[in-house]
């Protein structure tokens, strides 16, 4: 969430420096202020409080100190409105430079999508047409050949597709689209969508979900990529025979929802690590290191929190998510 | 109406593309005919009996809604299926095309099954 609490930050910053380099009236404002606080309340100090006990003598060194300060004053405030001008300058050239870089970064979506995508298409096209024998008759060899290739095409596909969605999200090219959803019957059915995979490595998956229905406002496609991201993770590391928990409750305006599998205990040095973009703990295992990132990114968009915790021989990914999600981004 | 009278115009600039999508459609017994580029696209509808576009958005020559609006406009091809297929992922765009008449979607890349499955559905309806 910290490099949303920046970009506010920012964008206040970016308001007031534009204002203040439109205003020049304001501008001098800033810059009297800044210089002349100090001699003004002197002044006012000595004004007050000297007159109680006015001679000669003390109203003449008064006014003496008084056109010093006046002529320091000046020449203080002259050289604080061209330092504030340096710096208003300094400010806008980086404001200028962030936003070309969010261009940059919007392009650069831009291409990997037409320029990786439009290749990707005619190779799975080609593949096609070679595996459906269209291209003319092809060995058992050959196809074998061809199928590998179609894999690797499909693995290329998937990455492209996770950078895009992270970059889209974070860039906040992507907006929710909240609406009345039933929680419980997205997580129901991602998982009765992955039960028989959980099936093959003899998982046991227990759902502690409340039977019924669970209405709650959010993105319901976003969420179910989150859900289905947190349970490939738990199939891809629950060893055979182990045991999947998918916890729903609900906790006032909010709802927790915990991912729990069995297995080696994540080390907790690493419980941050994970969420980073490309970070594997096991390289061994399949995936590009993007789903929980992009299910981080997705579950802030909602104004919720995701993290992991890690017991021996157990770990547990926590979402904590309003029942009507408070749209962070775009 | 025959299977191999079933013609399928495809609109798209990528020429190595635009040739293995006419393979696969040849392969599927239907009638392929490329057009690289919008005016040709447009002429071609003009020209032949066509029975289902194939579309790509990103076109030289005013782009895929250039010609979506063209073919609403006129009276030979305002009701020809439209299939679109391209590589632009920009919010709100499928409902924008689908607003326009298009009446299925699919970002490349997509498998041929599934381009072809939807196409198959439209052209040879299951009987009965």
């Amino acid at each position: 969430m910290a490099f949303r609490t920046k970009e506010v930050f920012e964008k206040e910053l970016r308001l007031l420096v534009w204002e203040l380099r439109d205003n020049p009236y304001r501008r001098f404002f800033v810059a009297f202020m800044l210089i002349w606080a100090i001699p003004f309340l002197t002044i006012l100090y000595l004004v007050i409080y000297g007159r109680e006990r006015a001679s000669e003598s003390s109203i003449l060194s008064t006014l003496l100190i008084l056109s010093l300060l006046l002529v320091v004053s000046i020449g203080g405030a002259v050289l604080a409105l061209r330092m504030l001008d340096n710096i208003l300058n300094k400010l806008v050239a980086y404001f200028i430079r962030a936003k070309r870089q969010d261009e940059l970064k919007s392009r650069f979506v831009a291409t990997v999508s037409h320029e990786l995508k439009s290749p990707l298409m005619t190779l799975q096209t080609n593949n096609s047409n070679l595996l459906e024998g269209f291209a003319g008759p092809i060995t058992e060899e050959q196809r074998t050949i061809v199928e590998t290739c179609r894999n690797v095409i499909n693995r290329m596909d998937e990455m492209i597709f996770a950078i895009l969605d992270l970059y889209k999200i974070e860039s906040g090219m992507v907006s929710l689209t909240i609406d009345r959803c039933d929680a419980a019957h997205l997580l129901r059915s991602q998982q009765s969508e992955m039960s028989s995979l959980f099936g093959q490595k003899e998982i046991q998956l227990i759902s502690k979900i409340p039977s019924g229905e669970f209405p709650v406002r959010w993105d319901g496609s976003r969420m179910s990529i989150v859900f289905n991201n947190l349970l490939s993770n738990a199939l891809k590391y629950t060893p055979e025979k182990g045991t999947v928990s998918i916890l729903l409750e609900p906790l006032d305006d909010y709802v927790k929802i915990e991912i729990q599998n069995t297995g080696e205990q994540i080390p907790r040095e690493n419980l941050e690590v994970i969420f980073a973009r490309f970070e594997k703990l096991h390289p061994e295992v399949e995936g590009y290191g993007l789903g929980l990132a992009i299910s981080r990114d997705i579950v802030e968009a909602h104004g919720g929190l995701i993290w992991a915790e890690s017991y021996p021989s157990k770990n547990c990914f926590i979402i904590y998510i309003p029942r009507e999600a408070r749209k962070t981004n775009g | 109406m025959a299977d191999s009278e079933i013609n399928i115009l495809i609109i798209e600039d990528n020429k190595e593309q635009a040739m293995a999508l006419a393979m696969y459609a040849k392969g599927k017994k239907y009638q392929p005919k490329i057009a690289y580029d919008t005016t040709i696209g447009l002429m071609m509808l003009q020209q032949f009996r066509i029975d289902l576009v194939i579309l790509d958005l990103g076109l030289p020559g005013g782009g895929g809604f250039f010609v979506l609006e063209n073919m609403k406009k006129s009276y030979k091809t305002y009701d020809i299926p439209i299939v679109v297929l391209t590589a632009k992922i920009e919010e709100g765009l499928e409902q924008k095309a689908r607003e326009k008449g298009v009446v299925e979607y699919f970002v490349k890349p997509c498998p041929m099954e599934k381009l072809f499955g939807a196409i198959d559905a439209i052209l040879r309806p299951p009987s009965g």
